[in-house]
Formats: C-alpha cells, structure tokens, sequence
C-alpha cells in the first residue's frame, strides 16, 4: 500500500499541471460541455424543482382531514362452495390510514347472519385499494353491509 | 463529470458528435450506478409506504438537501483541479435526472406505482427513491468510470472539510438505507441502557479502524506520524457525531421520532448511528 502510495503523490504533480491545462480550455465558454449534457441537466432540474414544487405546493394546502372510508362492492362471484365479494376501498381523507380493517355483514330482517373481515395495509390520502371478503353463504339473498371499522394512523 | 477521458482513437466525426456520444456513454454508466444504489431501497417495503405516509415538507427537504451533497461529490470526485461550481450544479442535475428517471423506470418495472395512484402517492414514492439513485448516479462516474487510471485518480486531495464532507455523504448513504426498516425501533426497544454503551464503544471502535487505516494510505489530511489520539478526536469522535446527528435528522424525516420519550429518542439515534459511523467512516476508503 505504502508503495501505491508513493507512486500517485510523485505523478500527482504533472497532473495537476495538465489539468490546469484543461480547465482554461474549459473556462473559455464552456463549450467543451457536451450539448446532450446540457439538455439532461436541464431536465434534471426541471425534474428536482417540479418534484420540491408538488411536494411544497401539498404541505401548504390547508386540509388535512382525516382518513374517510368509503368500501363499494365491485363484484360478486361464486367459487365453489363459498362466495367472493370484491370491494374497492377509497380514502376521500387527506390522511392515510394504517391496517384499516374493512367489514361486511350479511344482513336479512335487522339480523346479522354472517360476517367478514379483511386487513388492508395501507390506504394513502385520496387513494384506492381493493381486496375481497368470503362468506358461505350467498350475499346476493342478503342485504350486504360493507364499512371500515377502523385504522391505525401510521 | 460525466465524461470519459479522452480517447485516442482515430474517429471522423466532429469533435461535437464524439462529445456527445462519450456523454451518452456517461448517462448509461450513471444509469447502472443509480440502480446499484437505489435496487435495495427500491424493493424495500417501508420506503414504498414512506412515499405517502412521510410528512410532503420533509420529503421537499430530503430532496432540497440532497442537491447540495451531490454539488459537493461532484466537486471531490471532480476530474478537474479546481472548484468549477456551474460544472458541478450541471452534473449534479445530471445526476437528480437519471436518478428520478431510473426510479420511475424501477418502481413502474415492479409495480409498485401504476398510474391508476394519485400524483400524491407517485411523486412521493418516487422522490423518496431518488435520493439513493441520484447519489448511485453521480458515484458512478468516479467509480466505475476510470477508464484511464490516472485520469480517474482525485486530483486534489482532501482537506479537513471534504473529509467530514465525505463521511458526512457515507453515513447518509447507509443510514437512509436502514432508518425506515421497522428493525432500528425493534432493536431499539429491546436494547438496555448497558447495550447501548457498548454500542457506542463498538461504533467508535469501528470507526477508528477504518480511520487508522487512512495513516498507512498517506493521504495528505494525514501526515505519517500523526498520534493516535489526534486521528481519534479530529476524525473519529467527530465523525461519530456527525454520523449521530445524520441518523437523528433522517429518523426525524421519517417521522420515527415523533411522539417518543427523548431516551427513547437517543437510543434508536445509538442504534441508527452505529451503521451511519460505518458509512462515514468506510466512505473515505469506498468513494
């Protein structure tokens, strides 16, 4: 190492010296740059103060309401012996909810008959998730309730 | 600098087209540098679900205060003598392109952003990632790039304030890679007040390992000869400190400090700092 060493600090001196060379090319304009690398800079830049800019322009807006809920049915379907309702979960809030858990309730005279649960991770500000609940027993006979139940703010 | 040292070789075309060209050549190996960097983070849960759940003014100021650590590599890793700051904000733009492009590229390839999201989610996801890609970006050129080995050699050697520069850029590096995980809190929780300590005497063990190595290495910062004691409290107490207070603001980022008693507070920073003092210190021998 000590000999790897030694050998770059005694050629260090003539490079330095053709690099001071280079850069008086270099100060003359700068058209030494290549024009392909003035366009990615530029749209690098575009890029970094377009992202800083959302990002600020949605911490100053004023609302931030909490997470609100609402789960639609999107399909009912049979497999085999058991039913699959799929649902889409959407966060109307301006703040995402953690573990929201998602219930539903097969419903015939004001008796609940069977009931349904699922998890979901995550569901960001103004986003929406889907998953699905099974149940043994039809909900196309049944009035089917569906509603988040409740969340952990992350 | 994203350009490759002159060629020699014998081309007809304008001196314009080969210019470009060797750029282009550049931005694919700044391409492969981002996603070494940013594959990790990339395909790591928490820093999907970070995108969204992080405070938009924190983020906004990740991204702010990860301009300036890439104007100041560009600098140190720089092929030219001499502080030419519009070189360095060019390539450091460079290098925030090919970072957001190549995350937008990472994260739509595994779809974790579809376009179905709200631009909330997407921006946050994305901006969150190219912090580590624009660094793997610009990292790549000093890295990778040595086509000609004494082009590639720094050329001017470090003073006191790029040292700690530099660690600063290592333990941002790797504890930006670690403070979201779910692990650093775990661990920190499970720890004692007596593991804490010996962690802190493991991290400035460690640190002082890679730094004593630097003695042998004779960089200039570090004359032979040096005391022990002296390289211990101008490099690696300091650097600990930096490394400390690195974890503590990426862990306030990331909202992981919020809501929590202060010794709690310090204990996940020891925890965060341990991996944040290797970064710092291994930079100097890694970049």
């Amino acid at each position: 190492m000590t000999d790897d060493t030694q050998r770059q600090d005694s050629s260090s001196a003539p490079q330095q010296r053709d690099s001071g060379d280079r850069s008086e090319n270099h100060s003359s304009g700068g058209e030494d740059t290549p024009l392909l690398e003035w366009i990615t800079g530029l749209v690098g830049m575009a890029l970094l103060l377009g992202t800083i800019g959302f990002l600020l322009w949605h911490a100053l807006q004023a609302n931030h309401t909490p997470p609100s809920i609402r789960v639609e049915v999107r399909a009912i379907s049979q497999q085999g012996d058991q039913f699959l309702v799929q649902f889409e979960a959407t966060n109307d809030g301006d703040q995402t909810a953690a573990d929201v858990t998602i219930e539903g309730q097969l419903i015939r005279d004001g008796e609940t008959v069977e009931t349904g649960t699922a998890t979901i991770t995550y569901i960001p500000a103004q986003s929406m998730r889907r998953g699905g609940l099974f149940f043994t027993q039809d909900p196309g006979a049944y009035t089917l309730d569906l509603r988040a139940t409740g969340y952990e703010k992350p | 600098m994203f350009r490759l040292a002159a060629s020699s070789g014998q081309d007809d075309r304008s001196p314009a087209d080969k210019s470009n060209r060797q750029f282009a050549v550049g931005l694919a190996r700044a391409a492969a540098g981002a996603v070494l960097f940013a594959l990790p983070m990339i395909m790591t849960m928490e820093m999907w679900f970070l995108g969204f759940t992080i405070a938009r003014i924190k983020l906004a100021l990740l991204l702010a205060l990860n301009f300036p650590l890439l104007v100041g590599l560009s600098h140190y890793f720089g092929f030219e003598e001499t502080f030419r700051l519009k070189e360095d904000l060019l390539d450091a733009c460079v290098a925030y392109g090919v970072g957001f492009i190549t995350s937008v590229a990472g994260l739509l390839v595994l779809g974790i952003i579809d376009p179905g999201m709200s631009a909330d989610e997407i921006v946050g996801k994305v901006a969150i990632q190219t912090v580590p890609a624009s660094l793997g970006a610009l990292l790549a050129q000093s890295q990778l790039g040595q086509v000609d080995e004494e082009d590639g050699e720094r050329k001017h050697p470090l003073n006191y304030g790029g040292v700690l520069f530099i660690m600063i850029a290592g333990s941002l590096f790797l504890s930006l890679n670690l403070a979201p995980t779910e692990e650093i809190i775990l661990i920190a929780f499970r720890m004692t007040i007596w593991h804490a300590l010996i962690l802190i005497g493991l991290s400035l063990a460690g640190m002082h390992g890679f730094v004593y190595t630097f003695k042998f290495r004779g960089q200039t910062d570090v004359p032979p000869g040096t005391p022990t004691w002296s390289l211990f409290v101008r490099f690696t107490v300091v650097g600990y400190v930096l490394a400390l207070l690195v974890s503590l603001l990426m862990l306030w980022i990331f909202g992981r400090v919020e809501n929590t008693s202060y010794s709690e507070i310090v204990m996940i920073t020891v925890v965060l700092g341990f991996p944040a003092a290797i970064g710092a210190a291994s930079a100097r021998l890694i970049l």
